[in-house]
Parts: C-alpha cells; sequence; structure tokens
C-alpha cells in the first residue's frame, strides 16, 4: 500500500532530520506539584484494545490498564492521544510521545527501537474453521494455507514464531499488503479458499451476528503477551511502570479487568499455555 | 444499502463537513496571500530573495504532501522548542494547516506566476500612463488580469487541496474520512464499502459545490471581456 511506504519515507526523513536536533524533546513539562506529565499515544484502529471512539475519545482495555497505573504513579500524570499506526510509531520513536500502547507484541525490531514493558495483558489467538471441520489446532493445518496476514501485523510475527517453534509443521501463510476486513476473511474460509483464520475469539464474535453463517472457534492455539512501547530516553518510566504491572498482576487488580473485558483470566491462562513472563 | 447504517453513520460524517472545509478554507485563504508574497518575489528582480524562495517552492513541489505533513507534525515543536516556544499540546489540526499552507502556497505561486506573464504587459504601461501609482496598479490592473487568467488552475488546485484534507487523519485531525475509518475499525470493518461510499459522496457533493463556486467567479470576471 502506497500510504504505508510514504510513512516509512517519512519517517526516515523525519527521524533523519531530527536526530540532528539532538534529543532536546523531553520537554518534561514539570508542573508545581513536581508531578511529570507523561505523554502517551493509544493506537486508534484496534478495538477492543485501543481505539477512538466515534466522539474521537481514546477507550478500550489497554486504556483501562493505564489509568490503572497512572492511579498508582503518582509522580506522573498520563496525558492520552489516539494515534494512526505508523504516526503514533515514529512519534514514540522520535520522542513527541513518550510512550505507546495498543496491543503491540514484543518482537525484536520492536526491541531494537523502543524500550518494552513487561507483559501488561495476554493475547490468545484461535482459529475460526468453516463448521463440521476436522481442525482443531495448528498441528492440523500441516500442509494446509491460512488467510493472508499484512506483515506488519503482530499476528504474522507469532504465527512465524509458532512455526520456529515446530519445524515439523508446514503452514503456508500467504503475505498481502493491505488487511482486508474480518468479514471478509472469514468469507473466504467460508467458501473453500483459504483453510483457516488466524485471529482471536473475541473479534471473531465481534462480527459473527453479521456473518449470515456460523463457523467453529477452536481452542486456544497460541498466545503472546502485549506491551507497551517506550521511547528510548524514558528508562525511569519503564523502571517504574513495570514495577506497578508486576504488583497489579500479583494482587489480581489486571487478571480481574481481563475478566470483565474478555470474560477469563488471561494470566491465568497464560501460565496454562507456557507463555506468561513477568 | 442497510437502512441502520444510514441512520448512524450518516449524521457523524456530515457533523465532520465543517472541520473538512477549515481544513481547505484556512490553508485556501493563507496561501493565497503567501503564494502572492512567493510570486512577487519569484517574477521580481532580488536575487537572494528569488533564489531562496525558489529552493523553497522546489521543496514542497517535490515531495510528496505526506512527508510534508510529517514533519511539520514532529519537526515544528522541536525546530520552536529550540527558541523556547512550545507548541507541542497544539491540536494536530493546527500542523495540517500549517503543512498544507505551505504547500498549497508554492502551486499557488507557480499558478500565478503563469497568470502574470500571461498579462498583456501593455495592460501594466497603460496603467502607468492614466497615474496610477504602484499599489494603485497592482489592485486595478495586475491582481484582477492575473487572476482571470490563473482562475481555471486556481480552481484545480482548489479541488486537490478539498480532497487532500482526508489525508488529515494520519496525523489524528479527524475529518471525513477519519471518522470513516474510525466508525469501520470499531464495527470490525462490518459496512466497510457502504461507510466509505457515503464518504465518497459527500466528497463528491462538496466537490461539485466548489466547481460551481469558481464557474460562477470566472463568469463574473469575464463579465467584461468579449464572449466567445
Amino acid at each position: 500500500m502506497k500510504k504505508r511506504i510514504v510513512a516509512a519515507i517519512a519517517s526516515v526523513l523525519v527521524i533523519g532530520s531530527l536526530s540532528a536536533c539532538g534529543s532536546g524533546s523531553a520537554q518534561g513539562n514539570t508542573n508545581s506539584g513536581g508531578v511529570k506529565t507523561i505523554k502517551i499515544a493509544l493506537e486508534s484502529q484496534d478495538p477492543p484494545y485501543s481505539y477512538a471512539d466515534n466522539n474521537g475519545k481514546p477507550a478500550g482495555f489497554d486504556l483501562a490498564v493505564l489509568k490503572e497505573l497512572d492511579k498508582k504513579l503518582p509522580q506522573y500524570s498520563f496525558e492520552y492521544s489516539v494515534q494512526d499506526y505508523e504516526t503514533a510509531l515514529v512519534g514514540v520513536k522520535q520522542g513527541k510521545y513518550d510512550a505507546l500502547i495498543g496491543a503491540f507484541f514484543k518482537t525484536k525490531a520492536r526491541a531494537e527501537q523502543y524500550l518494552l514493558s513487561t507483559p501488561y495483558n495476554y493475547y490468545f489467538m484461535n482459529l475460526i474453521v468453516p463448521e463440521g471441520s476436522p481442525i482443531n489446532s495448528l498441528k492440523d493445518m500441516n500442509g494446509k494455507t491460512l488467510d493472508p496476514i499484512v506483515p506488519t501485523d503482530g499476528r504474522y510475527l507469532a504465527i512465524h514464531d509458532w512455526l520456529k517453534r515446530n519445524p515439523k509443521v508446514k503452514i503456508t501463510v500467504p503475505e498481502v499488503s493491505n488487511q482486508s476486513t474480518f468479514q471478509d476473511m472469514f468469507n473466504s474460509v467460508h467458501d473453500g479458499t483459504y483453510d483457516a483464520v488466524y485471529l482471536s475469539k473475541a473479534q471473531y464474535e465481534g462480527v459473527a451476528s453479521t456473518l449470515g453463517y456460523k463457523m467453529k472457534v477452536t481452542g486456544i492455539v497460541d498466545g503472546a503477551g502485549t506491551v507497551v512501547l517506550y521511547n528510548k530516553e524514558q528508562k525511569d518510566l519503564q523502571g517504574a511502570i513495570d514495577k506497578q504491572i508486576d504488583s497489579l498482576i500479583s494482587d489480581g487488580t489486571l487478571p480481574k479487568l481481563t475478566q470483565k473485558w474478555f470474560k477469563q483470566d488471561n494470566f491465568a491462562l497464560a501460565k496454562k499455555l507456557d507463555v506468561f513472563q513477568s | 444499502m442497510p437502512t441502520d447504517l444510514l441512520q448512524s453513520v450518516l449524521p457523524g460524517l456530515l457533523r465532520q463537513v465543517p472541520t473538512t472545509l477549515l481544513y481547505w478554507f484556512a490553508p485556501s485563504a493563507i496561501a493565497l496571500l503567501l503564494g502572492t508574497l512567493l510570486c512577487i518575489v519569484r517574477v521580481g528582480k532580488h536575487r537572494a530573495l528569488y533564489w531562496a524562495c525558489t529552493v523553497f517552492i522546489s521543496f514542497f513541489r517535490g515531495t510528496p504532501g505526506i512527508v510534508q505533513i510529517y514533519i511539520i507534525f514532529f519537526g515544528l515543536p522541536k525546530l520552536l522548542w529550540i527558541v523556547h516556544v512550545d507548541i507541542d499540546g497544539w491540536p494536530a489540526g493546527a500542523y495540517f494547516i500549517i503543512a498544507t499552507s505551505l504547500n498549497l502556497s508554492c502551486f499557488v505561486c507557480e499558478v500565478l506566476k503563469g497568470g502574470y506573464l500571461g498579462v498583456d504587459h501593455g495592460q501594466i504601461e497603460a496603467g502607468k500612463s492614466i497615474g496610477f501609482g504602484r499599489f494603485q496598479n497592482f489592485f486595478r490592473v495586475i491582481a484582477p488580469q492575473t487572476l482571470q487568467v490563473s482562475i481555471l488552475n486556481l480552481k484545480n488546485l482548489e479541488i486537490d487541496v478539498l480532497k487532500d484534507t482526508s489525508v488529515a487523519y494520519t496525523i489524528g485531525a479527524m475529518e471525513i474520512l477519519g471518522y470513516a475509518n474510525r466508525v469501520i475499525s470499531n464495527q470490525f470493518g462490518v459496512g466497510q464499502l457502504w461507510i466509505l461510499g457515503l464518504a465518497a459522496i459527500i466528497y463528491f457533493i462538496l466537490c461539485a459545490l466548489l466547481e460551481l463556486g469558481f464557474t460562477a467567479a470566472s463568469h463574473h470576471m469575464e463579465r467584461h471581456g468579449r464572449r466567445s
């Protein structure tokens, strides 16, 4: 997609031209009480995790997590803005925002460009297959084809990680430059073009009622933690938030929050699947 | 077309029309002024200024608009921070207007330059001969005739600007297309084509109105000319 390429060029230009200005952007607006304002970008198009509601206000599970963290951190006050995916990534990299949230997976490339938090939530993948399909797990997908995924999507990284861990299983993962809508993904599996959609149950349920036919959702096939991305300068913030994430998990606040949003304790599930990290 | 979609999405899209018009009008007004100033330099005799403006114009005409929006959005606050002016808190729309104004000024300048060079030089001499001063000559002879020659090209530019407001959402400035995208993603892509179609129709109507306005203006300008 042209926009992506242009955005990439823009990022390079912007970051190139601005690294010359030094990183003097840490405009730590410390007000009289010594409370530091932290600018946080939320990815705008990833419901139910992080999105702008129809009035443009930030919303979603990730925002709820941030609000809990803000309560625990009297030395910081969070300021939120919802931002387009690429703009948010560039903005955090060069310091317009201090941190970015929006169901981001941990990846090698991201670890090089940003500071990453410990996981504040876990994202579980299911396979959505036609009714009556014999497929129940990724191993059953051997020799079959998934619905195409954009390489910048976290799901793309997750499936390739899994394939690395399970070299005996061969699954074809076609790449596209532009993600089709969830409806179109399910339609193309329903009509047999592909064998399964690799997506979370919550996302299937978001559109299930509009499809006009039923699909089968397998049990959880994989899971990964989602992390906060910080600007490289924000070491202190990273340390402070990490500490609070751990304590909010152990005191049950975050598990309760996942119950409320996803009807399940994501942390207990992650431990069961052996993907839990702290 | 699902009627419930029409009822739920259309009012929201229409509520974005004023913002879209603002993102079109503000840069247009600024660019008419700035473009005129640039044009005066470009047809003038001051070498240093001429080259400075030429470089400026080449940059804005030779790089993609979205790159300029990014550079202004991320770069301008840093640049001004060096002189201790903090604009980091400005709304995204302000950055969009600044970037679009600069970009459009350069195009307006080139269109006006073409128009000016198309004005019969005898007209300017005639103005001087009946005792017009510099300013009088500019406002009564040069400007109206330049505009009359340029108006069709200006119309094309303005239609482009109106359509280009649709990239404002990439930096978080909400307008028609941004709103459409937001609703689409919040419904997990349900009704995507219908909603985009609605947005397209709204843009089409706005452009048609703009076209009519310009056509009326150009007829008005030609009222003293010969009708062919």
